[in-house]
Parts: structure tokens; C-alpha cells; sequence
């Protein structure tokens, strides 16, 4: 009987932090499912999603890792997915597009996007930006649209929001992002049509 | 995610070099619309044609969208109307251009190509009656776009139809001198033809293609200008071998754009997909020129020593990197070098730099050839047939591809300014030394036979 958890944590980064938490989750008796490390602005942070032996209580496994990453001064914060409501998006009912601003670094920019696109229901997998030496400001996102959606409509949307304020954005499918830097034969949707064309 | 740098370089292309899809090019085979009768014929092209690429236009517009690429235009290429047209007279045979013109009308493309006759053989009363209607044909169609194949490597080069074509494209310039002779520039004289050629003028569906086929010709001088640029400022010292490695990893990108949106039309709808065409195709816009890469390779001007074996070294590598990129590479794949729609090429034909003589050496190391020069309205008939013929012999003996699309400007003389705006561009016309000495090489007609390398059985 095994429980999982998802555990976040944060503090200046420091050489050995990940070697103390990963020893601590060890001493837990902890299986690593699926990790995700970064550190922005000289600070880690690390997402961990984690199998426990079933009789470890959050409070045990908080209280350990924090213990046990004290002289790093780590900040720790567990979840019980089954005590969430998660977002399900069932792969095959989206499409992933990549959203790339830049331009001058407007106060706002981000939450007015974000608002723009979460009103179609489209999740926002992943972000990195930045802002630029020279005060420019670079935003990559990468967004899971769900099918169905007119991409041109929201293309022009976000042009829109984002050419008052001086800013390019484009929409862009994965896909040509794959072409232009994998040298792996295309990858095309839809593919069975594709695979029936060809099979004559 | 892919990484954020991979992403933005990506997108650089696009945005800041003048990366986009040059044409889609829609093949259709006309050969089941053959009728004995005009009208039907006609009709038949008609339906065919607006039936197979109605969703062309629309289908371009939705994958532009979906990749964020620009897809300049859109085009179609037909079975050669000298098969389908074959014993009708010159002016039936206009009345099939027109009906060429307004079924590319009705469906949203600018050009279509496919007016064309293959005679490296020899020719049919039909290919004459096509060569004799042209002058009409371009000067009263709009989107209409000729081509004829005048030698092969296998068959040596046809001079009665080199030495006819001298006097029709005079003809043809003469019939569209309200537009100095643009009429011109809508007719490719080839050899060795590819029947894969996205690009126009000379498009046209082969024989042995699909009923439908997608083909796609790729940009990308501007891509491969600042990729270089980047390198040499990092790397100053740099050598030729590494500067052409540069090249082929740009290359592989562009194809590779090329290959993604033409396989994804042509799924869309539902037809074969057929070739990416590597050629590096510019435009007149500065920043997007052939000439401007060999200046920077080291050349202080296009057409001074070092531009023959700078450009080679160019094609060769836009070659390497295209191959590795794309199994279905096609067309003339090579480097354009037309005169007109090069900024930089049209300034060192200016300035002197770059001549006629100069131009021809290069178009042995790349495709297509002599292509948008422009030349004197008062050249001789059989000095523009000579001057095609030393084009169409560097293709023949070398076993490649070469064409010639040269406009004579009416009223005009070399050093005189021609500009067609657009796509076409603009130049100062050409001097074409020795005009008036080669009318009895060209009036002795014939054949001139096919080289020794034919032979490899």
C-alpha cells in the first residue's frame, strides 16, 4: 500500500540542496515518480511528485525534509492529489501551440494574456520569460488548445492586446518547432490521414 | 518544451530574416479534359481545374496560420498544353490560355504555369502552333506562365525552335510594350526541364507525376544571410569550408519549414505531396539577396573574380543541408540569380560589375540560368537565339538544368533603366556584346547533338 504526494520546495540556491532533500525523501522510504528542478534569480525551487509507504503521514514527511534541509533554509509545501480537484486533459483533445511575446517589458502584459486565454479553456503547460538586459522583455508559453479552437481568431485577439502596448506576439503549432530542430522525419496532423494517403 | 533559445531562433527566421514559403504549387493533370472539340476542352479545363484546387487558397491560409510562416503565393501548374491542345491552331490554342487564366482567376492563385512545349527532340506542327500564339497568348492573359524545353542532355539541342523563339520573344516584348515588355518575362526557355518545378515562369506538370500533386518552393536567402552573418561575427577568422557548414544548417532549417507546410496542404487536401524545392529564391527587398551572401563570404561585388566558385561553393552547400533535411527534394534546386529580382545583383549590373558574359560563367555552378535580364529592345533575333543557346549548352553538355527568361525592353537601350515593380523587380538593362553577329550559326538551324555523356548505358 503506497501513498502519493506532491511536494514543492524553495530556498536560495546553494551547491548539495538537492542532494539533502533527495536524501531525506530516501530516508522516508520515497519513490521519485517525476521531478522538475529550476533555479531563477539565484533562488531553487523543485516540484516532486513522490510515492510514500502508506503509513507516512504528510506531517511526518514535512516535518522530516524540513529537518533534514534546515541549514539550507528550505520552504516545503505538500499536496494530496486526491484531495484536489485536478484539471484532466485527455491527450488527442488538444493541440500544443507555443505563444511568443516580445517587446518593450509592460507592467500587466502577462495577466491580460492569461486572461485572454484561459477564457477558451486553453491551459498553459509552460512559461519562461524574461526580461532582457537591454529593458526588452521576452515570453515563451506554451499553451494545450483544446480542439476546436480558431487559432486565427485568437492569434488576432492577442495581436489586439498586444500591439497597443508596442509588443509582437506569435502562434505557433509545435510541430515547427520540431522540423526546425530535430532532425527525425516531420511530424504531421492529422497523422491517420496522412498514413491512409500513402498506404494506396 | 523545446528549449526557449531553439523557439526564438525559430521564430527569428521568420520575422526578422524574410524566412516564408515562397509558392505552393499545385500539379494537375489535364490529359483526361482532351476533347476534339474547343469548347469542351475548354469546359473540361475549366472543371478540372477549379474542382482540384478550389480549397487551395483557403487550405494555404489555414496551415500559414497554424506554423505562423508566410506563404507568398499560390500557384498551379498544368500538363503541358502542347499535349492537350495538340492539333488545334494558334488562335484555338489562345482561347485555352484564356481559359487557363480565368479558372487561376476563379480559384485565387497569381500565377499558372503550364503553356509549354517540349521539343528537345524535335517538334510537332502542335508545338509550333503553341510557339506562334505566345506573343497573344501573354500579352492578352494575365496569370498565364510559358515554358519550352528546347534541349536534354539525352537529345542535344533543338536550333530551328531556338532560332524561332528568338524572333517570338521580340515579338512577345513588342505586344506588351505598354508594360516594356513584361510579357517576356512570362516565358522560360529551358533544358533539361524538371517536370517538379514549383517556380515560375516555368512550371508544368509532368507526365509521370499524380493526377494532383503539392509541391513547395522554399525562400530563405535572407535566413542564410544573417545565420551568416552571426557566425562571422563570433567566428572572424573563419574559413570557406566552415562558412559552407554554416550554410547547410541554415539550409536544413529552411527545407525543413518547406517540408512541414507542404506535407501538411497537401493532407489537408487530401492530394500527394511531390517535392521541396531548395532553390534560394530572392525578392528585391535588401536583406534578402542572393548577391548580398557572396559579399559577405568576401566578394566586394557580385561579378568580380571569386563570384563563379563563391556561388558554387553556396549551392552546394543549400544542397547537403536541404538533402539531409527532406527525401522529396525536387525542381531546380539550386541558387537563383535573376538579375532584376536581386537587389544587390541588379546594383553590380549597374555599376559594371556584373555582365552579361560574368552571369553566364555563374549559372554554370548554380540554376537557373539567365534569368529577369533585361537587354536592349534592338537586339537581333538571332543574337537573343545565340545568347539562349550558350545558356541552353551550358545545361546540355553539364547534365543540369539551366533556362533563360531574357526580356528585350522596347524602345530601351543598355544602361537605360527597366523596373517592374513587385516580385519582378528592377535593373538597368544589359549590354549584350557582338548584337548582329551570329545570324549564320543560328540560320544554319538543325540540331546541335546530343554530348558524349548522354552514352552511360
Amino acid at each position: 500500500m503506497t501513498k502519493r504526494y506532491i511536494i514543492t520546495l524553495m530556498a536560495a540556491n546553494r551547491v548539495g540542496i538537492l542532494s539533502a532533500v533527495t536524501t531525506g525523501l530516501a530516508e522516508l522510504g520515497a519513490n521519485l515518480m517525476e521531478v522538475s528542478q529550476t533555479v531563477l534569480n539565484g533562488f531553487f525551487t523543485i516540484i516532486l511528485d513522490a510515492e510514500f509507504p502508506g503509513h507516512r503521514s504528510p506531517d511526518v514527511i514535512v516535518a522530516h525534509l524540513k529537518d533534514f534541509c534546515r541549514p539550507y533554509g528550505v520552504e516545503i509545501d505538500l499536496k494530496d492529489p486526491e484531495e484536489e480537484e485536478l484539471q484532466n486533459m485527455t491527450e488527442g483533445d488538444f493541440e500544443r501551440f507555443f505563444l511568443t511575446v516580445t517587446g518593450n517589458d509592460e507592467p500587466g502584459m502577462i495577466r491580460q494574456i492569461s486572461a485572454r486565454i484561459s477564457q477558451e479553456g486553453i491551459d498553459i503547460s509552460d512559461l519562461y520569460a524574461k526580461r532582457q538586459p537591454d529593458t526588452s522583455f521576452v515570453m515563451v508559453m506554451e499553451l494545450s488548445v483544446p480542439l476546436g479552437i480558431d487559432v486565427l481568431v485568437l492569434k488576432n485577439d492577442l495581436e489586439a492586446v498586444c500591439i497597443k502596448e508596442g509588443l509582437t506576439v506569435t502562434l505557433q503549432h509545435e510541430n515547427i518547432f520540431a522540423a526546425t530542430n530535430d532532425p527525425r522525419p516531420i511530424r504531421l496532423l492529422p497523422v491517420k490521414a496522412v498514413h491512409d494517403l500513402y498506404a494506396e | 518544451m523545446p528549449r526557449t533559445d531553439d523557439i526564438l531562433s525559430t521564430l527569428r527566421m521568420v520575422k526578422q530574416e524574410n524566412l516564408d514559403v515562397r509558392t505552393v504549387t499545385m500539379g494537375i493533370n489535364l490529359f483526361h479534359c482532351i476533347d476534339r472539340n474547343l469548347e469542351t476542352l475548354c469546359n473540361n479545363i475549366y472543371e478540372r481545374i477549379t474542382t482540384s484546387a478550389k480549397d487551395l487558397h483557403s487550405t494555404c491560409e489555414t496551415v500559414s496560420t497554424r506554423y505562423g510562416i508566410p506563404i507568398v503565393n499560390k500557384r498551379l501548374a498544368v500538363t503541358p498544353i502542347q499535349r492537350i491542345g495538340d492539333g488545334f491552331r494558334p488562335e484555338e490554342l489562345v482561347q485555352i490560355a484564356h481559359t487557363l487564366d480565368r479558372a487561376a482567376a476563379a480559384v485565387g492563385v497569381d500565377l499558372i504555369g503550364g503553356f509549354s512545349a517540349l521539343v528537345h527532340s524535335g517538334h510537332t506542327q502542335g508545338a509550333l502552333n503553341l510557339i506562334e500564339s505566345l506573343p497573344e497568348v501573354l500579352s492578352q492573359t494575365e496569370r498565364v506562365c510559358a515554358s519550352v524545353n528546347v534541349g536534354t542532355t539525352k537529345s542535344g539541342i533543338n536550333m530551328n525552335i531556338l532560332s524561332l523563339l528568338g524572333k517570338k520573344i521580340i515579338e512577345i516584348a513588342n505586344a506588351t510594350s505598354d508594360r516594356q515588355g513584361f510579357g517576356a518575362a512570362k516565358l522560360v526557355v529551358f533544358a533539361n526541364a524538371p517536370e517538379d518545378n514549383p517556380f515560375m515562369a516555368g512550371a508544368f506538370h509532368g507526365d509521370a507525376g499524380a493526377d494532383t500533386v503539392i509541391h513547395i518552393g522554399v525562400s530563405g536567402p535572407g535566413v542564410v544571410k544573417r545565420g551568416l552573418e552571426r557566425f562571422l561575427e563570433a567566428v572572424p577568422g573563419c574559413t570557406l569550408d566552415e562558412i559552407a557548414s554554416e550554410i547547410k544548417c541554415t539550409s536544413f532549417r529552411v527545407t525543413r519549414v518547406g517540408e512541414l507546410i507542404g506535407r501538411e496542404v497537401a493532407a489537408r487536401l487530401g492530394v500527394k505531396f511531390g517535392i521541396v524545392d531548395l532553390s534560394l529564391a530572392p525578392t528585391p527587398k535588401v536583406g534578402d539577396s542572393i548577391g548580398e551572401i557572396l559579399e559577405l563570404v568576401g566578394l566586394k561585388h557580385v561579378g568580380v573574380p571569386g563570384s563563379t566558385a563563391v556561388l558554387a561553393m553556396l549551392n552546394d552547400a543549400v544542397k547537403k543541408g536541404g538533402v539531409f533535411a527532406s527525401s522529396s527534394v525536387g525542381g531546380l534546386s539550386g541558387a537563383f540569380v535573376p538579375v532584376m529580382e536581386d537587389a544587390s545583383l541588379a546594383d553590380a549590373a549597374k555599376k559594371g560589375f556584373l555582365t552579361i558574359e560574368k552571369l553566364e560563367a555563374m549559372t554554370s555552378v548554380c540554376s537557373v540560368g539567365l534569368d529577369m535580364v533585361p537587354v536592349p529592345g534592338d537586339i537581333d533575333p538571332d543574337t537573343l537565339a545565340a545568347l539562349m543557346a550558350d545558356e541552353i549548352a551550358i545545361g546540355v553538355f553539364n547534365n543540369k538544368t539551366t533556362a533563360t527568361r531574357i526580356v528585350p525592353i522596347p524602345g530601351k537601350r543598355a544602361g537605360e533603366h527597366v523596373s517592374f515593380g513587385g516580385l519582378f523587380g528592377e535593373s538597368v538593362i544589359m549590354n549584350v556584346p557582338g548584337n548582329g553577329c551570329s545570324a549564320s550559326f543560328v540560320g544554319r538551324g538543325g540540331h546541335i547533338p546530343a554530348p558524349i555523356q548522354s552514352l552511360r548505358n
